[in-house]
């Protein structure tokens, strides 16, 4: 809550898909915790990466919508889980929560993947120019 | 704006309640889409493809978005001599990218079109109106549209009390204030070489926005040659050569967006000498080595805010104002 101090803090994150296969390459690497970093794909283009240790143990929700439908995400005690989606068949939902690098939760209708590595040089970063 | 977007922003307790924070979120992102609506050029019912679509000569009322962009655009395209060009449009449509697929133009066909390349062939008619003064025109506002839509979403959120704030619109950075914990944002700059998220480096910034072209985006390849998304206004080619990308941190995000594509097309040396009458602009070059190692070079204001450069990089400093 350190960080919170005297501040209301929310994130919404939306992303705009082009439609493309999901790819489930992804490193096992021996991290854990909050060297975690999450990554948000879309086919084979990593679209945003998320250092689990930058929320400093709060939880986040995030919001995914596209023409293709919509996905909640939660990041809560350095796990990810999806929590909503419209995709019908509700897999996605009923994964397991990703907490360790090489975890993955994939939403096949709506080609979205989350996957967990542990790439050290990036979790320092709050995002990426490109 | 087919794109990846996030933003992020924070108040202090009793400025603005919970519920304010997520009305501007949601505010940034009705104005995204309005933007895009305006500002689409595949799109034929947007007001663009309007403006694109009229007769030489003939006036076109714009809504007040799409006139402050494409005022914008023509101003940016003076400051660089037409490096950055927004009626690069023609030539965008001729190499079918984002279209149907891409393909190399002839060269006829290249030189036809570039006739139809020049920014002096708009006409800003105030208060809210523009003109194409040559038919075939064909205005592309993609090198400006994202930093646009930046410099208004940091204008609402401060003017709704916002204090810290991190809008990413793809990669193009805008940050208000500092991150909620205290302390610069820390922004990486791709690694030119690596999978898109991954840095080569990395800046500290506050109440600045962070931009970078790079040709390492949005790639084809014909016969074995590789062709960039990046258009040079004077011969309509994919620009080429050991430019890998160009990093520009100023306060408006305008600037920052068109000044990214300018120096990609200018290259590193001429970019450096238009920086030194750009007062506020700092820049960071990646350049590749013959060897393949990169190489940063950043204007000497960013010494103190650069950092996290990876292990093999070669960085240099330069003064340029």
């Amino acid at each position: 809550m350190e960080r919170l101090d005297g501040a209301i803090y929310k994130i919404v994150a939306v992303i705009f898909l082009i439609s493309c296969a999901v790819s489930a390459s992804f490193l096992y690497m021996d991290v854990k915790g909050d060297a975690l970093v999450l990554e948000v794909v879309n086919g084979e283009k990593v679209e945003r990466t998320i250092a689990l240790g930058d929320l400093d143990g709060e939880s986040a929700i995030f919001v995914v919508s596209d023409d293709m439908g919509f996905n909640a995400f939660v990041i809560d005690e350095g796990a990810v889980r999806m929590v909503s989606s419209d995709c019908g068949g509700g897999d996605c939902l009923r994964m397991t929560p990703a907490r360790s690098v090489g975890d993955i939760i994939v939403c096949l209708p709506h080609r979205l993947m989350l996957r967990l590595t542990g790439e050290s040089e990036r979790r320092d970063l709050d995002v990426v120019s490109y | 704006m087919d794109t990846f977007i996030s933003i992020s922003a924070s108040a202090p307790v009793g400025q603005m309640s919970e519920g304010d924070v997520k009305k501007c979120i949601d505010d940034a992102f009705d104005l995204i889409n309005e933007l895009d609506s305006q500002m689409s050029i595949t799109d034929p019912s947007s007001a663009l493809s309007a403006l694109n679509a009229s007769k030489a000569g003939e006036t076109t009322a714009l809504p007040k978005e799409l006139y402050g962009a494409i005022e914008s655009a023509k101003e940016m395209s003076e400051i660089t001599g037409g490096a950055y060009d927004p009626t690069i449009g023609s030539i965008t449509v001729l190499w079918r990218y984002g279209d149907d697929g891409f393909r190399v133009p002839e060269r006829s066909e290249l030189e036809r079109t570039l006739a139809n390349v020049g920014y002096d062939m708009i006409s800003v008619v105030p208060p809210r109106s523009a003109a194409i003064t040559k038919n075939g025109v064909k205005i592309d506002l993609g090198g400006i549209a994202k930093g646009y839509a930046s410099a208004l979403i940091t204008k609402l959120m401060r003017e709704r009390g916002v204090t810290n704030a991190l809008i990413n619109l793809g990669g193009n950075v805008a940050v208000i204030g500092e991150r909620p914990a205290g302390g610069p944002w820390r922004i990486g700059v791709q690694d030119p070489a690596r999978e898109r998220g991954v840095p080569l480096c990395a800046v500290e910034a506050v109440n600045t926005s962070v931009i970078t072209a790079g040709v390492y985006e949005r790639v084809f390849e014909v016969d074995g040659v590789t062709y960039t998304h990046i258009y040079d206004p004077n011969d309509g080619m994919p620009i080429s050569g050991d430019l890998k990308s160009a990093t520009v941190v100023c306060d408006d995000p305008i600037a920052g967006d068109a000044l990214s594509t300018a120096f990609m097309v200018l290259g590193k040396d001429r970019s450096i000498e238009l920086i030194r009458s750009l007062p506020d602009v700092d820049a960071i070059f990646i350049t590749q080595s013959p060897t393949g190692a990169m190489e940063i070079t950043a204007t000497e204001g960013l010494s103190s805010m650069i950092g996290k450069v990876s292990k093999g990089a070669k960085l240099t400093f330069i003064e340029a104002h």
